[in-house]
């Protein structure tokens, strides 16, 4: 057994423009699916609150349908199945000179469809961890309730949202391999077929295993930093800016078990 | 002649489902009039203060404030509720402080003060911040600008609190309980605040267990309980126990 450490340290530090291409169809379509997923996550998030129980019922059937149903099926079934059964299908889009191939499409949607299930999880706890008594202020100063939603529920929300929801990203990223099903050209699929002509499925497979790691990696870094910045008001020198927050991050992470100021109400 | 009346219930009545807890209470409050509430808890006294502001609705009779029906409007004879935004623009002239503060954690105590004039009364922050920072002054809490309410002592919370109403201009403000959730030695310091601003001619309902404060600075005290106003004077009189023995027994309970 023999490990090509040349063909290792060469794909490593040297991929090709192809593998280049993938990493940005991997890291677009897991922003894109997780904006959409945010997106659904707070429709069907305050769906779930809703005081129509009608609207309850279909928003908690979608949680139940998706959260229910393997994404790798899912993205199958809106890519292929709608296609092979003669309904409204992905088409290529072109947007001047740049083609958005109907597979990058249903990968975002299917992915997105997939994680808005958890986002509306996510988001519905949130809402639910504001206290009542800072709605009922921010009423009695007069705020009407889209004021309320966007001033005072979503950022107290946003402290208890952002690391399940952060997490939520980390497994999106690493989802992405999935859309290689089908046949998006993303650094699984790719790696996967410089296996096929090399027989390195071993070297290429570490590869690709690292390029993952520095994504998500990356990512727990900006994850941390946001959080550090959501806490700001428990430090006792609290981050204003973001430039504050990336500081105090690396001081002293607010991931990390530190001492906090109880609040005293 | 008397100031005019700017708070008037008639008969107003408010179920929690099942549970009857205003029983129809019939109260006025003139301008600059500050009227203290007493009364054992579950006696409908916060009810009461937050049908008000509409942090609760009622069913019968009725609730205005400077002549203005609360919570409802006559369409042909009939009642109809009103919508969200005629509720909000209501409440506007109403100012509110909570038994626990309610600050917004996530901001400074100058962000809490500006939110709502910017927002609501749509006010140039330059204006916002020098009124607010007039207001913290006047509560005892200027330097404290830029410090989140967590840091504060709870008597500290409720005098940034009250400023906070007031920067909203309130024609009266509500008092629900503002020191039941303070340590015994910042109670004072809150009760300054409100002294001074019932002295400044604000209108004022206090719901209290404070009956130093209500006898000094109420000029009108009611006692409530199970849903009805039992007792009803100017505190002079209010406060002179061979009047109402249930009253006696009550004020005997709170000391």
């Amino acid at each position: 057994m023999g490990f090509d450490w040349t063909f290792f340290f060469d794909r490593l530090f040297f991929p090709e423009e192809r593998f280049l291409w993938g990493l940005f169809r991997t890291m677009s379509i897991a922003i894109l699916a997780q904006l959409l997923g945010t997106a659904i996550g707070f429709i069907v998030g305050y769906g779930r609150l809703s005081k129509i129980a009608p609207i309850r019922a279909l928003a908690g059937l979608y949680v139940w349908i998706i959260r229910g149903i393997p994404p790798l099926v899912i993205l199958v079934l809106i890519f292929a199945g709608v296609a092979a059964a003669g309904l409204p299908r992905f088409e290529e889009i072109t947007l001047g000179s740049f083609e958005i191939p109907a597979n990058y499409q249903a990968a975002v949607v299917g992915l997105g469809i997939h994680t808005g299930a958890y986002m509306a999880e996510i988001i519905r706890n949130g809402i639910q961890s504001v206290l009542p008594g800072q709605i009922e202020a921010a009423k009695a100063l007069g705020m009407r309730p889209s004021e309320i939603a966007r001033r005072v529920v979503i950022p107290q929300a946003a402290r208890v949202i952002i690391p399940p929801a952060g997490n939520e990203f980390n497994v999106l990223i690493k989802l992405t391999s999935l859309v290689s099903v089908i046949g998006v050209q993303e650094i699984f699929l790719i790696s996967q077929s410089v296996a096929s002509n090399t027989f390195r499925v071993f070297e290429i497979m570490i590869v690709v295993s690292i390029y993952y790691l520095i994504l998500t990696g990356f990512w727990s870094l900006v994850q941390g930093v946001v959080e550090t910045k959501l806490r700001a008001f428990e430090s006792p020198t609290p981050a204003r800016t973001w430039g504050q927050a990336v500081k105090y991050f690396l001081r002293k992470p607010a991931t990390s078990n530190r001492k906090v100021v109880k609040d005293r109400a | 002649m008397p100031n005019p009346t700017v708070i008037e219930a008639k008969q107003l009545q408010k179920w929690y489902g099942d549970l009857h807890v205003l029983k129809g209470i019939d109260l006025t409050v003139a301008e600059g009039e500050v009227l203290c509430i007493i009364g054992p808890s579950g006696s409908g006294k916060s009810t009461f203060l937050r049908c008000i502001n509409q942090l609760e609705e009622y069913q019968q009779g009725s609730l205005t404030v400077g002549g203005e029906l609360i919570g409802f409007k006559e369409v042909g004879g009939k009642r109809v509720a009103l919508k969200e935004s005629e509720k909000t623009r209501q409440r506007r002239k109403l100012g509110m402080v909570f038994q626990g503060f309610n600050l917004f954690w996530h901001k400074t105590v100058m962000e809490n003060m500006i939110e709502a004039p910017v927002l609501v009364l749509g006010e140039k922050e330059e204006d916002a911040r020098q009124k607010a920072a007039a207001l913290l002054d006047r509560v005892g809490l200027a330097g404290k600008e830029d410090v989140f309410p967590g840091k504060l002592s709870g008597g500290q919370q409720q005098r940034a609190a009250i400023a906070r109403a007031l920067a909203m201009n309130p024609e009266v403000m509500l008092f629900d309980e503002p020191t039941s959730a303070i340590d015994p030695e910042t109670t004072g310091e809150v009760l300054e605040v409100m002294t001074e601003l019932a002295q400044s001619g604000m209108t004022m309902i206090v719901v209290t267990h404070e009956m130093g404060f209500a006898k000094k600075v109420g000029d009108r005290a009611v006692m409530m309980e199970g849903g009805l106003v039992k007792f009803e004077a100017p505190t002079s009189e209010f406060f002179d126990r061979d009047r109402n023995p249930r009253l006696d027994a009550f004020l005997s309970s709170m000391e």
